[in-house]
């Protein structure tokens, strides 16, 4: 018992060692008297979250920046679901639809960008829509591929208990591609930071990729490190969201 | 628990099928007994497997027909069960409502009942991925039974069990088969299991039947020289060689 708990301490532990080395490396080599032009030391940093904290800017920033994301997402990831669906389960749709959608994929989104400004403008809605085309591939991707690759033996399984077309879809079909769909959305919420920052340098006046900007052009070092530091923490958190939804989804597998 | 339920008779009349340019039945007439059981066996691509979604309406003849009970055969009912190869449980549902899928109404109670008569009360409430390869095929007869058919077709439903679970399960089938009545038909390629299990067995091979030869033991049948006997004259027609049946037959 104590070593199987000393073990789980361990476990906790271990992958922290290398994060809390670098911060304390960090430390080391900004400390006062160490030429800290090319990065700013932990406590200026720490500084400016209260700052921003007391000005009310970072919640701002934040909630602008969850905004866009959550909207571009969803925008996308609907699409994205729908037509998986009906590419999935209706043959013609799949000749008619499928190729063109995988031609679309090879085109990097950063790409579009400038003809998505010129198309909608500078304003908010092409940040949420540069969101929701680069989230849109992968979830329909992976979804496409989960409805494809389900068991055809359960099918046929289902057909031979009597289940009609609706129940063959919520108790084979969906949960089938259950894992799948999953996957797609882990993917794509990586995507989404990346086509937020992207985005976020076009012409605004808020979020966090306005905040590195503005800072990168009036050299404000901890600024920049700051947004480096909040991306990685609101990467990790969807992270999790993701995580947690595949153990609460998909309970049926070890 | 239920009482005993008369199986459905199976008439087939001239039924052929065809693939495209390929045969894979031709011209096949067949008549089970309510309540028979019959084994098809055949070397692999026969056409046995065939025969068997034919008759669960999986398939439909090129020509001829299949009639249960005087009444042509369309589509799929729920009075015919199919137990697969594989077991096919939904992964994602736990051990019972996998056989609630196969009962009738939906109905829980039933599915329990089966559960019973395989044993396997018990897992009620597991997920399929941690029961073992005999277990979850048990599970998957159990949800054949749970809708009470008056027809069980086996597709080689014991080919992917270990020796010893694959002696357990075809008790556990033959004492089913006794208890509740239905008519069964089982494909396999092991001529033993036919043996044992069968009233009647039948060969196919080149797209027809080749043989079909009832069974005259008594029940249980255990291992032995009368069952050598008939193993021994279904190789032969089988293997197409005829010494092994003169070998055997002083």
């Amino acid at each position: 018992m104590v070593v199987k708990q000393r073990g789980s301490i361990l476990k906790l532990g271990i992958p922290w060692i290398i994060p809390a080395l670098a911060l304390l490396l960090w430390y080391l080599s900004t400390r006062p008297g160490m030429n800290n032009t090319l990065m700013p030391s932990p406590d200026k940093v720490i500084i400016r979250v209260g700052d921003m904290i007391k000005s009310g800017q970072l919640l701002e920033y934040l909630s602008v920046s969850t905004e866009r994301a959550a909207k571009g997402l969803l925008l996308g990831g609907l699409i994205g679901l729908t037509l998986a669906f009906l590419t999935g389960l209706n043959k013609l749709l799949d000749l008619t639809l499928n190729t063109s959608i995988q031609m679309l994929r090879t085109i990097p989104v950063l790409a579009a960008i400038s003809l998505m400004i010129i198309w909608f403008g500078i304003g908010e809605r092409v940040k949420v829509y540069m969101v929701a085309f680069g989230v849109f591939f992968p979830i329909y991707i992976n979804t496409y591929h989960g409805i494809k690759s389900i068991d055809k033996g359960l099918m046929e399984m289902g057909a031979v208990y009597g289940l009609g077309r609706i129940r063959i879809f919520t108790e084979i079909i969906l949960p089938g591609a259950l894992p799948s769909i999953l996957v797609g959305l882990r993917l794509s919420l990586g995507t989404m930071w990346l086509l937020l920052i992207a985005s976020e340098q076009i012409a605004t006046d808020a979020g966090i990729g306005y905040m590195a900007m503005s800072a990168r052009e009036l050299l404000q070092m901890d600024k920049i490190v700051l947004a480096i530091i909040l991306y990685a923490i609101l990467g990790k958190l969807s992270d999790f969201a993701a995580t947690w939804l595949e153990r609460t989804l998909i309970r049926w597998r070890e | 628990m239920e009482t005993k339920q008369e199986g459905y008779e199976i008439k087939i009349e001239s039924l052929t099928k065809r693939f495209g340019v390929n045969t894979i039945l031709k011209d096949i007439n067949l008549t089970i007994k309510p309540g028979e059981f019959i084994a098809i066996v055949g070397k692999s691509g026969c056409g046995k497997s065939t025969l068997l979604r034919l008759m669960e309406g999986l398939e439909t003849p090129t020509e001829g027909e299949i009639k249960i009970n005087g009444v042509k055969k369309t589509g799929v009912d729920s009075n015919i069960r199919f137990v697969f190869q594989e077991p096919r449980l939904l992964p994602w549902k736990k051990v019972i409502d996998n056989v609630t899928l196969g009962a009738s109404k939906h109905d829980e109670n039933l599915a329990k009942l089966a559960l019973e008569r395989v044993g396997l009360s018990e897992k009620e409430t597991q997920w399929p991925h941690v029961l073992s390869g005999g277990q979850r095929q048990r599970v998957s007869l159990a949800r054949a039974l749970a809708g009470h058919p008056k027809v069980l077709l086996f597709d080689e439903p014991l080919g992917a069990l270990d020796a010893l679970t694959r002696l357990e399960m075809q008790d556990l089938i033959e004492a089913l088969w006794k208890e509740l009545g239905f008519t069964a038909i089982i494909v396999t390629h092991d001529v033993s299991e036919a043996v044992k299990l069968a009233d009647r067995v039948i060969i196919i091979e080149d797209n027809d039947i080749r043989l079909d030869i009832n069974i005259e033991l008594p029940r249980p049948r255990v291992t032995g020289n009368d069952r050598s006997y008939y193993e021994k004259i279904i190789l032969s027609h089988i293997m197409r060689e005829n010494e092994i049946t003169r070998d055997y037959a002083i």
